[in-house]
C-alpha cells in the first residue's frame, strides 16, 4: 500500500490522530473528501415521475392506436384481395349457394370439433385479455 | 413497501406503485446523469428515458442484484450510450503517465478561475475526469455503494473500481496540492 492510499484510508476513517494536520497533502484530501461526499447539485423537478407517467400513458395511447391502424390496414388488403380474386376467378354469386354446399354434409359428424374450436378459440381470447393485455395498461 | 411488492404493482399497471418507485430511485438516477452528463438541458429528458426503460425491462428484474443497483446499471449504460452518440470522446482511461502529467499540469483558463473558490475548483477538477473515474466516485462516495455493486453497475472487476477510486482522488490530490502550495506561496 502507497503512502497515498494509506491516507485515503486513515482520512476516509476518520482517524485525523495520527496525521499531520498542516500537511499539505492531508489538507488536500480533506477538502477532496468533503466535495465528494456533497450530493450533486443537480435534482429533478417535484414533477418528474408525474412527466415519466404521463410519458407512458402516452406511449400506451400510441401502441393502441398502431394497433388499430394494422387491423384497419389487415381489413383493407383483405377485401382489396377478395375484389382481385374474385375478378380473375370469374366467380359469380349464386343464390342457390346450399347446392353448392352440399359436398360439406359429410363433415357433419365431426360438429364437435368446429364447436370445441370455436369455444376454444374466444378462450385464447379471453385469456390474452385477462392476463397479456392488463399488464400492457398503465 | 418492499421491493419485491412494489415491483409486482408495478408490473400490474398499479399507477401509485410507478410514482413511488420512481421518486424512490431518481435521486440516485439524477446523479448518475448530473455528473456524467454536462449539458443541463439533456439531463431531464435523459432521466425520463431511464424511467422508461425501466418500466419496460421490470419483468425481466429477477431480483438477483438490488432494485437500485440495476436502476443505476440502466442509468450508466444510457448515460454512456448518450456521450457515445453525441461523439462526445468516451476513450478508456488514459495512459496513466501521459494523463497523470496533462491533468497535474494543466493550467487551463477556465480552471484558473476556478480556483478563485475551492469547492468549485475541486467540482471542475472532478469534471475533467474520465467518466469512468467520475462514475467510480459518485457512486462510492454519493450513493455509499461498495466495490461489489459498482462493479456489477460499471461491470468491471473489484480490483478495477478499487484501483480507479484511489487514483482518482490521488489525481485530484496532485492538482489541489498544486494550488495549496501556490496559495501558501502568496
Amino acid at each position: 500500500m502507497t503512502h497515498d492510499d494509506e491516507l485515503q484510508h486513515r482520512i476516509e476513517q476518520g482517524d485525523f490522530s495520527s496525521l499531520p494536520p498542516d500537511n499539505i497533502d492531508v489538507k488536500a484530501y480533506q477538502e477532496i473528501f468533503k466535495v465528494l461526499n456533497t450530493a450533486p447539485k443537480y435534482a429533478l423537478p417535484d414533477n418528474f415521475a408525474n412527466k415519466v407517467v404521463a410519458r407512458l400513458d402516452h406511449q400506451h395511447k400510441r401502441s393502441i392506436s398502431f394497433e388499430y391502424f394494422w387491423f384497419g390496414f389487415g381489413l383493407i388488403v383483405l377485401i382489396v384481395s377478395l375484389i382481385v380474386s374474385l375478378s380473375y376467378t370469374s366467380f359469380k354469386l349464386d343464390l342457390g349457394f346450399m347446392k353448392s354446399l352440399a359436398p360439406l354434409k359429410h363433415l357433419s359428424p365431426f360438429k364437435g370439433v368446429f364447436i370445441f374450436g370455436a369455444f376454444f378459440i374466444l378462450l385464447l381470447n379471453f385469456l390474452d385479455h385477462r392476463f397479456l393485455k392488463s399488464k400492457k395498461t398503465v | 413497501m418492499e421491493d419485491q411488492a412494489l415491483v409486482s404493482k408495478v408490473i400490474s399497471g398499479d399507477k401509485q406503485a410507478i410514482m413511488l418507485l420512481i421518486k424512490r430511485h431518481e435521486r440516485i438516477v439524477a446523479h448518475m446523469i448530473g455528473r456524467l452528463i454536462k449539458h443541463e438541458g439533456e439531463r431531464e429528458e435523459l432521466c425520463q428515458d431511464v424511467f422508461l426503460r425501466v418500466y419496460e425491462k421490470l419483468r425481466e428484474f429477477s431480483f438477483q442484484s438490488k432494485l437500485s443497483t440495476w436502476i443505476a446499471t440502466i442509468a450508466y449504460r444510457f448515460a454512456i450510450n448518450h456521450l457515445r452518440k453525441k461523439k462526445i470522446l468516451l476513450s478508456d482511461i488514459p495512459e496513466e503517465e501521459s494523463f497523470t502529467s496533462h491533468f497535474v499540469e494543466d493550467e487551463n483558463p477556465e480552471s484558473i478561475v476556478s480556483e478563485q473558490d475551492m469547492d468549485a475548483f475541486v467540482l471542475n477538477l472532478i469534471d475533467q475526469l474520465p467518466v469512468q473515474y467520475k462514475t467510480v466516485l459518485t457512486l462510492y462516495h454519493v450513493e455509499s455503494m461498495n466495490y461489489k455493486e459498482i462493479g456489477e453497475i460499471t461491470n468491471m472487476p473489484e480490483g478495477t473500481v478499487k484501483n480507479y477510486l484511489f487514483r482518482a482522488r490521488n489525481l485530484l490530490k496532485e492538482r489541489v496540492t498544486k494550488y495549496l502550495g501556490k496559495e501558501e506561496l502568496l
